[in-house]
């Protein structure tokens, strides 16, 4: 069974259609990239899969781990071993950031059947993390996302990925807005949190994350549709040669 | 004659008639003061329904039927609120009262800490009650000027620092509907400083009526922390004044938490005497079920380089209804203020409701005045956010909420009191009904 698929996906926000028949499949263990132009439809893909309500679903199915992803609430598909890093994160005043995660967790633990972790055991994971993410520990004291520069906020998803550990990782265009040392930092922990188990998705408009973390998979989304997958080599290309090739291509084939 | 018709309507009238004589022994001063305060009561009694400073705060629950003046000092009605209230071992109370009688089991003796009743007595104190309220105007005040026979007198000395929170704990209710007329004076001799905590409470489904008045002199340099706690039962009326008066340099921090009654209402009024004092005037208040919580604040610059920072919020959920209404004066040789005032306020359902109000009058023109109200639900983004992380819905809600009323207590410099209002939060904030509807 796969981890993720995606069967003729189609959804609308208000009156306009921007999916119009995703079909994707991840397995355990694989790195993909979902590439495409902005208005492509990428991160309506990544809002529909994270539980947004903001778009409605017209058509197709998701399953992850063979369950309806659809019928899901956004915590169920997130104690479910789904994972969002956003790309704005939210701000959210008042609430500690070492609070939020631990909450988050033990819904997570909750719903797989483990005790809560008491205080030390949970600083004692956390600190574990940071260690591996190269992340200071004054992260914990601070307000979630609040003041954080961009580099930060992105800092601080894949901080709660590693935390809650999930079975796949969504990352929304995780690059944008980052120069090229938050880039490398972002792109080196995405990277120790690849294990050969969890599935990744990196939504991107550039190749440049794709350096830091190789995909075994690479996808192109057009007008609401995968046009073409293919390996690493298609995002070099797409880097080099830019998508107008691409669009011709699909232009020509509709009009066969 | 039309006077005596309206006399003969007075509230509490037979009530005063047998209170009178029990007070024969008391001071001149006193006596005086009693029987302004009366006679202003009698021309006034409660406020109409057209009174502009409570047009959004009917008072039915107080005038609908009768009160009776203090019948019950029934020992249990103290040791209920203690029990209620769970003070750690450093906020037990230094006084307590029932109903605004001294609890004979109370006293955890406390320096400068005396009962109302003994502190009048010495013909030499100063201050006195009644120089910053009487109720010449009427109202509630002049009622509880009447009536006052005891209370708490906090009354330090020069150069005085006392670290440990002083506490008054002000028990009210039992049967027979009592009014509880609350009275403490508080004085804060030149460069000391103190925490005060007065804390009002009583039981649930209890119907009674505290109407208690607090007097506040911060001398030159005085420092003080007064921490405000309205935890009455729900059926409670509580009707709160509190009278600042600050000199030279004299820097108060106040903290105001609002969680019970039916009708909640908090009048501040601090006056900023002298150049250089400091006022932080907070307050948070927490409605649920059909409570009207109204707090009044009223900040007089009446010197040059004084400040003044106030920052109230609100949270309601299901029918209940908020008041705010913040005043600052600045007078005309005020020059140099530094005035702030903000009110936020949390809506959790599509009923509950707020009236909120700035007004400012300013006439000084060398000043920094700044004022901002604002109203809203819980962010659906940030719900989404917390959702996302695994968090539900009821749990991200219940987290949005506390964060944002635990901005207000992180302000408490006691971190004793800070850390007990920290922990009683959860379980008093209103649940949350509206927000931005994610699907489920």
């Amino acid at each position: 069974m796969s981890l993720l698929e995606i069967r003729g996906l189609r959804a609308r926000a208000g009156a306009k259609e921007i999916l119009k028949g995703v079909d994707l499949t991840i397995n355990a263990g694989e790195v993909h990239a979902v590439m495409g132009l902005n208005g492509s439809g990428k991160s309506t893909l990544a809002n529909v899969l994270s539980g947004k309500d903001d778009y409605e679903v017209t058509g197709g199915e998701v399953l992850f781990d063979g369950n309806d992803l659809m019928e899901m609430s956004p915590e169920e598909r997130s104690r479910a071993g789904l994972f969002m890093a956003f790309q704005y994160p939210v701000e959210l005043p008042g609430v500690n950031n070492t609070y939020f995660l631990k909450a988050a967790l033990n819904a997570v633990r909750k719903e797989n059947g483990q005790d809560a972790l008491d205080a030390m055991d949970f600083m004692k994971l956390v600190r574990e993390k940071l260690k591996v993410l190269e992340i200071g520990e004054d992260l914990l004291k601070r307000e979630v996302n609040v003041g954080f520069s961009g580099g930060e906020k992105k800092r601080n998803e894949i901080f709660q990925m590693a935390v809650l550990d999930p079975k796949l990782a969504i990352l929304d265009e995780t690059d944008s807005g980052l120069d090229i040392d938050a880039l490398r930092a972002v792109g080196s922990g995405v990277t120790k949190l690849r294990d050969g188990k969890r599935g990744i998705v990196v939504i991107t408009h550039y190749q440049r994350l794709l350096n830091y973390i190789e995909p075994d998979f690479v996808h192109v989304l057009m007008d609401g549709r995968i046009v073409l997958s293919g390996t690493r080599d298609l995002a070099l290309k797409l880097e080099a040669d830019g998508y107008s090739w691409l669009e011709e291509q699909v232009k020509s084939a509709a009009a066969v | 004659m039309t006077t005596n018709l309206h006399m003969a309507d007075c509230p509490f009238e037979a009530d005063f008639a047998s209170f009178l004589p029990d007070q024969l022994g008391e001071p001149g001063w006193l006596s005086q003061l009693r029987s302004t305060a009366w006679n202003s009561w009698q021309q006034h009694s409660y406020p109409a329904k057209n009174d502009e400073e409570w047009l959004f705060t009917p008072i039915t629950v107080i005038t609908e039927s009768a009160f009776n003046r203090s019948v019950s000092t029934n020992d249990a009605v103290y040791q209920d609120a203690l029990k209620r209230l769970a003070l750690p071992a450093q906020l037990q109370p230094s006084l307590a009262f029932i109903n605004g009688v001294l609890a004979q089991s109370s006293a955890t003796p406390a320096r400068f800490v005396q009962t109302l009743k003994d502190y009048n007595a010495n013909p030499t104190i100063t201050p006195r009650i009644g120089g910053l309220i009487v109720g010449a105007g009427g109202g509630f005040t002049a009622l509880n000027t009447a009536f006052v026979e005891d209370g708490a007198a906090i009354v330090l000395p020069d150069g005085i620092t006392v670290s440990e929170p002083i506490v008054i704990l002000y028990a009210n209710g039992g049967d027979k509907a009592p009014i509880a007329n609350l009275r403490s004076l508080i004085s804060v001799g030149r460069n000391s400083s103190a925490t005060v905590v007065e804390i009002f409470t009583g039981a649930a489904n209890q119907r009674y009526f505290a109407n208690a008045v607090t007097e506040v002199y911060l001398n030159e340099g005085a420092q003080l922390t007064h921490i405000r706690i309205n935890l009455e039962g729900d059926q409670a009326a509580h009707i709160g004044n509190t009278a600042i008066s600050m000199s030279r340099d004299s820097v108060l921090s106040a903290h105001n938490i609002t969680l019970g009654g039916k009708l909640s209402r908090h009048d501040v009024v601090a006056k900023l005497c002298e150049p250089g004092a400091s006022c932080t005037i907070n307050g948070i208040y927490l409605g649920h079920s059909d409570q009207l919580l109204d707090n009044h604040t009223a900040i007089d610059h009446a010197a040059p380089h004084c400040e003044s920072h106030e920052l109230y919020k609100g949270i309601l959920g299901d029918r209940a209804r908020g008041v705010f209404n913040g005043k600052i004066y600045v007078r005309l040789d005020a020059q140099k203020t530094d005035a702030k005032q903000t009110n936020q306020v949390l809506l959790l359902s599509a009923d509950a409701r707020i009236n909120t109000k700035p007004q400012l009058e300013i006439l000084a023109d060398d000043v920094k005045c700044t004022h901002g109200a604002t109203v809203g639900q819980l962010s659906r983004e940030a719900l989404f956010y917390l959702r996302s992380r695994g968090i539900g819905l009821e749990e991200a809600r219940a987290i949005l909420v506390q964060a944002f009323a635990g901005d207000v207590l992180a302000r408490i410099p006691a971190a004793g009191v800070r850390s007990y209002l920290e922990d009683l939060l959860p379980s008093v904030l209103p649940h949350a009904q509206q927000d931005g509807n994610l699907s489920t």
